[in-house]
């Protein structure tokens, strides 16, 4: 997680977070995890992505 | 006239073309009241007072021949500030667009024109449309009507408190997890969003919302006003692709016959998790959709607890594509909050992006299922009614002695109503009680694509047997 955030601060050198800040970043990841392994729990064998939503922006 | 408060847009466009009132002195009366009330409220972040002041004078003098743009001729309405207005400042609650003028309207800003509404004024929304409480860091925190100390919702919750607060009479707004429907429920008046691609999209500014979730949705204070906004905006427009395969709306018919009508209420366990108050308003619904004729059965959708796992990584992923390069450049154009929850989908890869779409297919797929051979689908439109201020910047809620997170990246408050940002079918969030402290509740009523009159129907009948629409708050 802390390697994660170091990357975030390199990429974005303007960025200068607070130690609450970094607290909340790692939060935030952990959460995404979470999240991310939830989707995995998902069987999507056989099924197609959604493509009926087509949107242009100009 | 009546007191301005009592009216609803239905009933004011009735005494325009009847000649009881004028624009002009309807105008007037949401000014002051604007003048009054916003102050404490802080529903609007741009007036459009001069301007607002002209049209109304070209409406009354059209009016005065005889001639009527349509049923909106003459009504205060307002934006959302993510819609785009040719020369007026549009900030999407961005610092980076504070002195942003667009040279273009939005589809629907154009639409609203034609039809002789008028703009009074730009309102609050959360930072890039990104969350669920209005507590904006550049433009000032909107308060709900119904408490000042507790949050309207969001992101369209300037939009919902004006329309609670009489300041307008209808407001655009746009929804990509439920920013019309929640705060509509929050504060206690009706938000839809139509099925996605009903309302042209073109105009809302890019990166607000959520490029495959977002749909510019309505918050009125009944279902009637809801019909009269929707058949004024909705419609095809070649710069929005997705509005061309839509089928016309039809003719809204509000007193269809509903006896013997079908109604899946969503059980499981999200609703479970819901607050005890929510789970008996929903119960206390059904049974009033039952003396209406209706039949109603309980229904489960198998995936439904995924729909925030899915949602989230479709969202975050489409958040970063948004804003990665003005992040980069950036960063200080952005508040704490919203940059580190965006930053978030650089950590998402394609294939869990490309997952989450064929995974929001299976739900579409079982929600088709929940509704085959029924007319509708009911849920909460929120599983709590709205936190305070202090409960959201927190960042927890408690629920019958649980805590449930409402302030963070993956906020309890909208998971009601995300699952029909994932399906893209017509639900509109109507008033159904309110919380032992006197905060209001919503129920959503979902139907099939394109079904917008259906479900506005059975929200027009709920509202008139449910007398909630009488409820009225103490601003």
């Amino acid at each position: 997680m802390k390697e994660k955030i170091r990357e975030i601060q390199a990429e974005i050198p303007g960025l200068k977070l607070t130690d609450v800040e970094v607290n909340e970043v790692a939060h935030n990841l952990e959460l995404l995890e979470t999240m991310l392994k939830r989707l995995d729990e998902i069987d999507v064998t056989n099924l197609e992505p959604t493509v009926v939503f087509t949107r242009r922006e100009e | 006239m009546m007191n301005i408060s009592e009216h609803t847009l239905a009933t004011l466009a009735e005494d325009i073309r009847s000649g009881r009132s004028s624009p002009v002195s309807i105008l007037e009366e949401v000014l002051e009241r604007i003048d009054a009330i916003n102050p404490k409220l802080n529903a609007y972040i741009l007036l459009l007072r001069d301007r607002a002041i002209r049209e109304a004078k070209e409406m009354e003098d059209e009016a005065k021949q005889g001639r009527f743009k349509g049923p909106l001729h003459g009504i205060p309405i307002s934006l959302k500030d993510s819609l785009m207005t040719k020369g007026i400042r549009t900030t999407a609650g961005s610092k980076l667009l504070a002195d942003w003028i667009p040279d273009k309207d939005a589809v629907v800003v154009e639409k609203l024109r034609t039809g002789g509404a008028i703009t009074v004024g730009k309102t609050n929304l959360h930072e890039w449309a990104k969350g669920s409480s209005t507590l904006n860091p550049f433009f000032g925190s909107t308060k709900n009507a119904w408490g000042v100390d507790r949050i309207p919702g969001g992101s369209s919750g300037g939009s919902a408190t004006a329309v609670a607060a009489s300041l307008c009479f209808g407001s655009v707004g746009t929804d990509a997890a439920g920013s019309v429907r929640m705060p509509a429920a929050l504060c206690g008046v009706v938000g839809i969003k139509p099925t996605f691609g009903r309302i042209a999209h073109f105009g809302v500014v890019p990166g607000s919302g959520s490029w495959s979730l977002d749909t510019v949705g309505l918050l009125t204070k009944t279902a009637e006003d809801a019909a009269i906004m929707l058949d004024a905006i909705s419609g095809p427009d070649p710069r929005d692709k997705s509005s061309l395969i839509v089928p016309p709306l039809g003719v809204l018919d509000l007193e269809l016959d509903l006896e013997g009508a079908k109604v899946g209420v969503v059980k499981g366990s999200l609703f479970d998790a819901s607050s005890k108050e929510v789970r008996q308003s929903i119960d206390m619904a059904a049974k009033i959709l039952e003396k209406l004729g209706m039949i109603v059965e309980e229904v489960e959708i198998e995936h439904l607890p995924y729909a925030s796992a899915i949602w989230s990584t479709i969202s975050r992923t489409e958040a970063w594509a948004s804003h990665e390069a003005s992040i980069k450049n950036k960063p200080e154009g952005y508040s704490r909050s919203i940059l580190t929850r965006v930053i978030l989908g650089k950590y998402i890869g394609g294939h869990h992006y490309l997952k989450a779409q064929r995974a929001r297919g299976l739900l579409i797929r079982e929600f088709d299922e929940a509704i085959k051979g029924r007319d509708c689908l009911i849920a909460p439109s929120t599983p709590i009614p709205a936190p305070t201020i202090e409960e959201y910047k927190t960042g927890y809620h408690d629920v019958d002695g649980r805590k449930e997170e409402v302030g963070g990246v993956y906020s309890f408050l909208g998971s009601w109503t995300i699952p029909f940002n994932l399906t893209g079918q017509p639900t509109i969030s109507v008033p159904c009680g309110f919380s032992s402290d006197g905060m209001p509740l919503g129920l959503q009523i979902a139907g099939k694509p394109y079904e917008e009159s259906k479900v506005l129907a059975i929200a027009h009948q709920y509202e008139k047997a449910s007398g909630f629409l009488n409820k009225r708050n103490p601003i």
